[in-house]
């Protein structure tokens, strides 16, 4: 009977840790999925839905990781911006871009044409001036069944690299319906 | 040997042993010997075993508890397992917030809406005289006219007073 006892508490704890090392790591690996306003995609299951006050915002998406006082400073943020029907992606872009840099908090890195899950796109990548932990932006302009999407990700420069995967899985399943 | 002796002196008959037979005989008392000797010496005769105690077939109260302890630890550790994952996440949406955008910061270029109120008041009298029978006809009409920059406009006009005497 002894060995009985010694055989089932053996069996519980096999049971609990297995259990418990599986389903974290799991929680953590399977992507979540957003589908609302007229736009799905995926982002990585560790990330969570955040409040965006940036204006003309749809949605916006951080890893809670890297939350530092009340704002993460590893997010992706998609906005629609206002614009009329079949406007000219490449006009609209130009225009914010003379006005945004104007701004110099904000130095260009590079701007190019890029295709993001079959749709061309246009990407500016810049990163504020500031000294301290300075803040990289890559910017995904495009034109979706007629409506111009901009996704924004945002990462420390000395962290993008690391989180251009999760930035990717983002673009790459970015759909508008 | 001295059966033979008092045989042999009582007269009777005594059978002679050959000397073979004293030989072998004191073999194999040797032979006995021998083997009492080894089995003295190799095989030890099990000590008194203790005696059995019968064994109860039900657990002990200590075990028992441990037992249950350990089954009632498992199903509530799971179940609040399966009820955290299952849980919403609560926290989304809630504890962060962003302001990056890709857009310029809008200009504050709020127009001043100045609001306008215009009144305009028209009153007219009409007198009318006659000699039979006198008949006075006073008509007041007062026109308010509220307007502002947002095309809101109020009107109110109150309806013309009719005097007669």
């Amino acid at each position: 009977m002894r060995k009985y006892i010694i055989l089932v508490i053996f069996l519980v704890f096999s049971v609990v840790l297995a259990s418990g090392c599986v389903s974290n790591n799991n929680q953590s690996s399977i992507n979540k999925t957003y589908s609302q306003n007229n736009i799905s995609f995926k982002y990585p299951g560790s990330w969570e839905i955040v409040n965006a006050t940036s204006p003309n915002a749809v949605v916006a998406v951080a890893d809670p990781k890297t939350l530092e006082n009340g704002s993460p400073t590893t997010l992706v943020v998609i906005q629609k911006p206002i614009v009329a029907t079949g406007s000219d992606i490449n006009t609209i872009y130009s225009s914010n871009y003379a006005q945004f840099f104007n701004n110099s908090d904000y130095q260009r890195v590079s701007e190019g044409n890029i295709t993001v899950n079959g749709v061309n796109a246009l990407e500016n990548i810049y990163k504020t001036n500031t000294t301290v932990s300075p803040i990289q932006y890559q910017a995904i302009w495009l034109n979706e069944n007629g409506n111009i999407y901009v996704i924004l990700c945002i990462a420390k420069v000395s962290d993008f690299e690391g989180q251009q995967a999760n930035f990717n899985l983002i673009l790459d399943t970015f759909k508008s319906q | 040997m001295a059966a033979d002796r008092i045989k042999k002196l009582q007269g009777k008959e005594v059978t002679e042993k050959p000397l073979d037979y004293w030989t072998d005989k004191k073999k194999e008392d040797e032979d006995i010997e021998e083997k009492e000797a080894l089995i003295k010496k190799y095989v030890t005769t099990p000590k008194t075993a203790p005696v059995t105690e019968t064994k109860s077939s039900g657990l002990s109260r200590g075990r028992l508890s441990l037992f249950i302890f350990v089954v009632a630890a498992f199903f509530v550790g799971t179940g609040y397992g399966i009820y955290v994952i299952s849980m919403p996440s609560n926290n989304s949406a809630v504890a962060m917030t962003v302001n990056d955008s890709a857009f310029p910061a809008a200009n504050n270029t709020t127009a001043n809406k100045t609001n306008t109120t215009t009144t305009k008041s028209t009153t007219a009298v009409t007198t009318t005289k006659n000699t039979t029978p006198s008949t006075t006809k006073t008509t007041t009409s007062t026109k308010t006219i509220i307007s502002n920059n947002s095309n809101n406009s109020k009107k109110s006009t109150s309806k013309p007073t009719t005097n007669s005497t």
